[in-house]
């Protein structure tokens, strides 16, 4: 009888320190969660280099702002950040860029600084982009040069078409969603090559951070609907100058999508930056700025009155 | 700070000083064992078994870190750019080097605190079974290889190397080649646009020593023979020297066969190709650099006017530096010498030339209480290799001590664990005091201007 309740017992053992295991690292888990949540929304490094924020009740969102800190004449510039990633990947670049012009990031509502209550529902594009447009009221500016890193495009093509009047000029970087993969795991196998092209200079903990505060239902839901959102049905309708920018190894954003894109664009051009990847406002974002600074240059001096 | 990546070699002199000089300026020695503890591990035990089974172990180790024929096509140029940028401390520098690999020039970059990117770095092609002294089948075959590098990135330039003098020992399993960038890679620029603020200055180290090539393609060629005992004239013509040697290691040949040369371009391994200086001139016109050029021919001068400038750096600190730790070709602790307060005097290889120069320094300076000496094994007991007995004259000329170090002189030539070894027995030497403050580059260019004319070592502006 003995001998027939050893293992009985070695197996409930067994069961309780598993159990117990999933417990410690379920709770350790929920504790890096909310350490991530509370990362400070300004990083400590943009933050010397200058870099200020500030949060302001937009409409019904409250919203985020990063600001450069020197003021340069002109057109402001105005950074719109990847879906469901935040502003803080686009710090560096906004640095770049302080030097020769004003520059604003928001967090877009629900991302980043911009938090919304877990209840609350996942924002379209196009509901994005009239808070984004609400937002440059709220801020008193008339126009701007936008600039969009990925799925950012697909919120400043909505803003361009829907507020046409706010938009002097538009970068498109790595514009978003290939009609050719419009899937969750073909853009996921691309985005995984993308990241092993990045592993020096990898945005991932950035990532985690901005899912940690997005919140995980959020970035799902959010997911899809950039995944049904037609970037190409709007691009007809833009009449602004626009920069599309790509890397010649983004994987994302494929050059027979973009040269796509600008096709459709009326008045559209395409640069290519050789060796760049996908997450090029990130990772390369001093030759990002190198590579647009002539049509910022133009747009600049076309609205010169401004 | 990581491993590199495939498709450049740590026994590579670009990538083994550029990781001293990033160990040097994360204020770490050379042997901090984050990047090979494997290596560090099993060269001591390499080293006790009998020569040609430790020859043929460093050879399989060396052949370990080479990628095959059909991986040339696709190596990632970018990537290794991008695992070179990565290895410095990200912060902003009143300067930076880009060009010709140079040891001398690696302890300048890291009394400066300041990095140094590489135009050149070698990629190892594994090549099972070959014969070290055909340089015919090597040329041929080595062709298809330089064909498919160029099509991986179409701003390269490739030069095949066989020195069967000094490298056979790997050259039996491998092919070298080595590869200059003609253009920027992206994560160079990158690293240079965010880590040069304007008004910075950017230092060409331009190596123009020349070696007569056969041209395979309008960016490949073909070099045998390299910088190190041997002539130029030995490598393509023959000799004495050359039919001892051949017959010492057991070759059916009685002299070198190399294809007739149709061009005389940058020595693969030191050389500057010019083609980098024009991108080099446009982006430091867009970003308000300096841009100097650092020009020599023979890639030892530099260590003459390094140790000048040193020796006035520490005087400065009011230090009177009166040890001189001597580096051989890949082993250098940039880190070690500064805080032993040491002159570093670099040296390319363990060959006769090198200590002649070596000769030449200690005649014109006034005799070091201390010298340490490394000595780089190559593993053969190539042409015109000195003789311990000739260094150990050297060394006699301290006035205290003059020793090797970490060098097991029972093994040398076939001392591998030495590369894993020199590093602590280097720190063990000295006290270690905490170094001057940086070099600053005015007193760089200072020092160029002031002891480079006597060594053939002259500064050019290039914008």
């Amino acid at each position: 009888m003995r001998k027939k309740e050893q293992p009985v017992r070695w197996k409930s053992g067994a069961l309780l320190a598993g159990l117990g295991l999933g417990v410690a690292a379920s709770w350790w888990g929920a504790k890096q969660w909310q350490h991530l949540k509370q990362t400070p929304p300004v990083s400590p490094r943009s933050h010397h280099a200058g870099l200020a924020g500030y949060f302001q009740q937009v409409g019904e969102w409250r919203m985020f702002t990063r600001i450069t800190p020197h003021d340069a004449p002109g057109l402001p510039l105005v950074l719109v950040h990847d879906l469901v990633m935040s502003g803080r990947a686009m710090e560096e670049l906004a640095l770049a860029l302080s030097h020769n012009y004003r520059v604003l990031v928001p967090d877009l509502p629900g991302f980043g600084a911009s938090t919304l209550p877990s209840s609350t529902r996942a924002l379209t594009v196009e509901e994005q982009a009239d808070a984004l447009w609400q937002w440059l009221q709220h801020n008193q500016l008339s126009r701007a040069i936008w600039i969009g890193s990925a799925s950012g495009c697909q919120i400043l093509a909505a803003l361009a078409v829907r507020h046409p009047e706010v938009v002097a000029g538009l970068v498109m970087q790595g514009p978003t969603v290939d009609r050719h993969a419009r899937s969750l795991l073909r853009q996921a196998w691309r985005g995984w090559r993308n990241g092993r092209l990045e592993q020096h200079r990898s945005p991932a903990s950035l990532a985690r951070v901005d899912f940690a505060k997005a919140g995980l239902w959020r970035v799902l839901k959010t997911h899809r609907l950039l995944m049904r959102d037609r970037i190409e049905h709007r691009l007809t309708y833009i009449n602004a100058p626009t920069l599309l920018l790509r890397g010649s190894r983004d994987t994302v954003s494929p050059a027979r999508w973009v040269d796509e894109l600008g096709a459709l664009l009326p008045r559209g051009e395409v640069l290519t930056l050789r060796g760049g990847t996908h997450t090029l406002h990130y990772v390369y974002p001093w030759s990002f700025r190198h590579a647009i600074r002539p049509f910022l240059t133009r747009i600049q001096q076309e609205n010169q009155d401004e | 700070m990581s491993k590199p990546p495939k498709g450049i070699a740590r026994f590579d002199s670009a990538t083994a000083m550029l990781m001293a000089l990033a160990h040097t300026l994360h204020d770490k020695p050379v042997d901090d064992t984050d990047t090979s503890p494997m290596l560090n591990r099993l060269l001591p035990s390499l080293n006790r078994l009998p020569t040609r089974l430790r020859d043929w172990g460093y050879a399989v180790g060396g052949m370990a870190e080479g990628i095959t024929e059909s991986q040339a096509g696709e190596l990632d140029i970018e990537g290794i750019a991008e695992w070179m940028v990565s290895e410095y401390p990200e912060r902003d520098y009143p300067a930076a080097f880009i060009g010709s690999s140079n040891g001398a020039l690696t302890h300048l970059a890291a009394a400066a605190g300041v990095p140094w990117l590489p135009q050149t770095f070698l990629c190892p092609v594994r090549s099972p079974h070959s014969d070290p002294d055909d340089a015919q089948v090597g040329f041929e075959q080595g062709k298809a290889v330089a064909a498919g590098l160029l099509a991986a990135w179409p701003r390269l330039a490739v030069h095949q190397i066989q020195d069967p003098n000094q490298d056979r020992l790997m050259l039996d399993r491998m092919r070298y080649f080595h590869l200059k960038l003609r253009a920027l890679p992206l994560a160079f620029n990158e690293f240079l646009m965010r880590s040069l603020p304007g008004k910075g200055t950017l230092f060409v180290s331009h190596c123009t020593r020349q070696w007569p090539v056969t041209r395979t393609s309008d960016r490949s060629f073909f070099q045998f023979g390299a910088l190190n005992g041997a002539t130029e004239k030995e490598y393509l013509q023959g000799g004495g020297r050359v039919a001892e040697f051949l017959a010492r290691y057991g070759s059916e040949h009685v002299q070198w066969q190399a294809p007739a040369p149709t061009d005389s371009v940058p020595e693969a391994e030191w050389g500057l190709d010019e083609y980098l200086k024009s991108p080099l001139q446009k982006l430091a016109a867009d970003q308000g650099w300096r841009l100097l050029e650092i020009r020599y021919q023979d890639p030892e001068a530099l260590s003459f006017v390094v140790a000048e400038i040193y020796r006035d750096w520490y005087l400065a600190a009011g230090i009177h530096a009166t040890r001189l730790m001597v580096d051989s070709y890949l082993m250098m602790d940039p880190w070690c010498a500064m805080r032993q307060h040491a002159i570093p005097f670099w040296l390319m290889s363990g060959a006769e030339p090198s200590a002649a120069s070596l000769a030449r320094f200690l005649d014109r300076q006034p005799r070091y209480r201390d010298i340490d000496m490394l000595l780089f094994s190559p593993g053969t007991a190539s042409i015109g290799m000195a003789p311990l007995a000739r260094w150990q004259g050297l060394l006699d000329r301290a006035m205290h001590e003059g020793a090797f170090v970490g060098v097991d002189t029972e093994r040398y030539p076939h001392d591998f664990a030495a590369l894993a070894r020199f590093d602590s027995a280097l720190r063990a030497r000295a006290p270690l005091f905490s170094p001057p403050p940086a070099l600053s580059v005015e007193k760089v260019i200072g020092g160029i201007e002031r002891y480079g004319a006597r060594h053939g070592v002259t500064l050019h502006k290039l914008n």
